[in-house]
């Protein structure tokens, strides 16, 4: 039997199905409440907006339509939840979100792929201390990219949307990808 | 992750990924997902509102302030229709705890300020002729427990409205009234009492 989708678990929580938001919630819990630790780098914070988030989502729940993913429609409304709190706290990060950067330009076209590196060093064993790194090296990666970071990797949502969600071209998104990349395998890079 | 053939896709990528999930583990607070999920239970996504907790403590407020308030009107109520019943004591004001509303502080206060300057007014009220099972045996004399069934009621009515030092001042009172007044008192009472020694 097909495992039920998020849309359809979503769709039953609209007609009273508590258990299939408890589903629901299950698949994502984790990588929403990170995706707001990551922006903010606070636990307190991250909680609290996680909290919202769910909250909203709740809600939202006879409204909700199934006309686009739910991963999409989710982080879409995480996204706004963080541009409140960051305006709520009179505090924006260096680089708003959805602007367009230095990082975007440097590699317009896409044409360096990370697959152009194929002796990578980082078939390494990564330990603990890599690990720290890493987390470490994205708070320093400007909001755009870290967001295109978080919503590919944590979220696991594809470019196109990604692009959509942040009113970008897709090539875009590509070019903050390669950039939040390069600037993990650096971090990586300097333990050796 | 995305299936788009040009991420993730490199040898070095996949390390970065894993090694970001590996870095990267952790998970909402249990109060978090707890609040959340009794919200889709409950068919709600509103937090309390400050004004909505604010406007509990008031109620609950209130409540403290008129349940002793409303007992004290009861007990004037009873004193007044027992007192042909009962001879009170010679050294006792005959009705020290008729006081008109206008002139009650605050009821905690007033307790307290009651309990200092006039002791006496803070003796139970006398119960009425009981007919429970234990009058009709005949083994305790009637007045006797009623009126430890009164001191009793006032202990956990003072105690039910947070005026702790009053109830254990109502408890010495009833100890000194009633020589095994601890044995009397109901179970829920009993650990409390026993944490307050009996004083002289």
């Amino acid at each position: 039997m097909p495992e039920a989708t998020d849309e359809s678990l979503m769709l039953a929580f609209g007609r009273g199905d508590a258990a299939a938001f408890e589903r629901l919630y299950g698949r994502h819990r984790g990588a929403t409440f990170r995706y707001f630790l990551r922006h903010t780098s606070n636990r307190a914070v991250a909680d609290e907006l996680h909290q919202d988030l769910w909250l909203r989502v709740v809600r939202a729940r006879e409204r909700y339509a199934a006309d686009a993913r739910f991963g999409t429609w989710l982080y879409t409304l995480a996204r706004h939840r963080l541009v409140d709190h960051w305006r709520s706290q009179q505090t924006t990060p260096l680089t708003p979100l959805d602007s367009h950067d230095d990082a975007d330009a440097a590699d317009p076209a896409g044409v360096h792929e990370l697959r152009d590196h194929p002796a990578d060093p980082l078939r390494m064993v990564i330990d603990e201390q890599a690990c720290g790194r890493l987390v470490a090296a994205l708070e320093d990666v400007p909001a755009p990219q870290r967001d295109a970071f978080l919503l590919h990797v944590e979220a696991g949502l594809p470019l196109a949307e990604i692009a959509a969600l942040a009113g970008v071209p897709v090539e875009t998104i590509k070019s903050r990808l390669r950039y939040a990349y390069r600037k993990l395998r650096a971090a990586l890079e300097d333990l050796q | 992750m995305s299936d788009d053939p040009r991420f993730g896709a490199s040898p070095g990528d996949r390390a970065i990924e894993a090694a970001w999930r590996r870095a990267s583990a952790e998970e909402p607070s249990a109060h978090a997902d707890a609040a959340i999920l009794a919200a889709a239970r409950a068919g709600r996504g509103r937090r309390p509102h400050w004004r909505t907790m604010a406007a509990a403590a008031a109620v609950a407020a209130l409540a403290l302030l008129l349940v002793p308030r409303t007992e004290r009107q009861a007990e004037r109520g009873d004193v007044q229709f027992h007192a042909p019943m009962q001879s009170p004591p010679a050294d006792v004001p005959p009705t020290p705890i008729e006081v008109a509303p206008a002139a009650v502080p605050p009821p905690r206060q007033d307790a307290a300020s009651r309990e200092s300057a006039a002791p006496a007014a803070m003796m139970p009220p006398a119960a009425p002729q009981p007919a429970g099972p234990s009058a009709a045996s005949g083994s305790v004399p009637v007045e006797a427990e009623a009126s430890a069934q009164a001191w009793i009621d006032r202990i956990a009515s003072l105690r039910a409205a947070g005026d702790s030092a009053a109830a254990a001042t109502a408890l010495q009172e009833f100890r000194r009234a009633v020589p095994d007044a601890d044995s009397q008192l109901p179970p829920e009472l009993r650990d409390w009492a026993a944490a307050l020694p009996q004083q002289p």
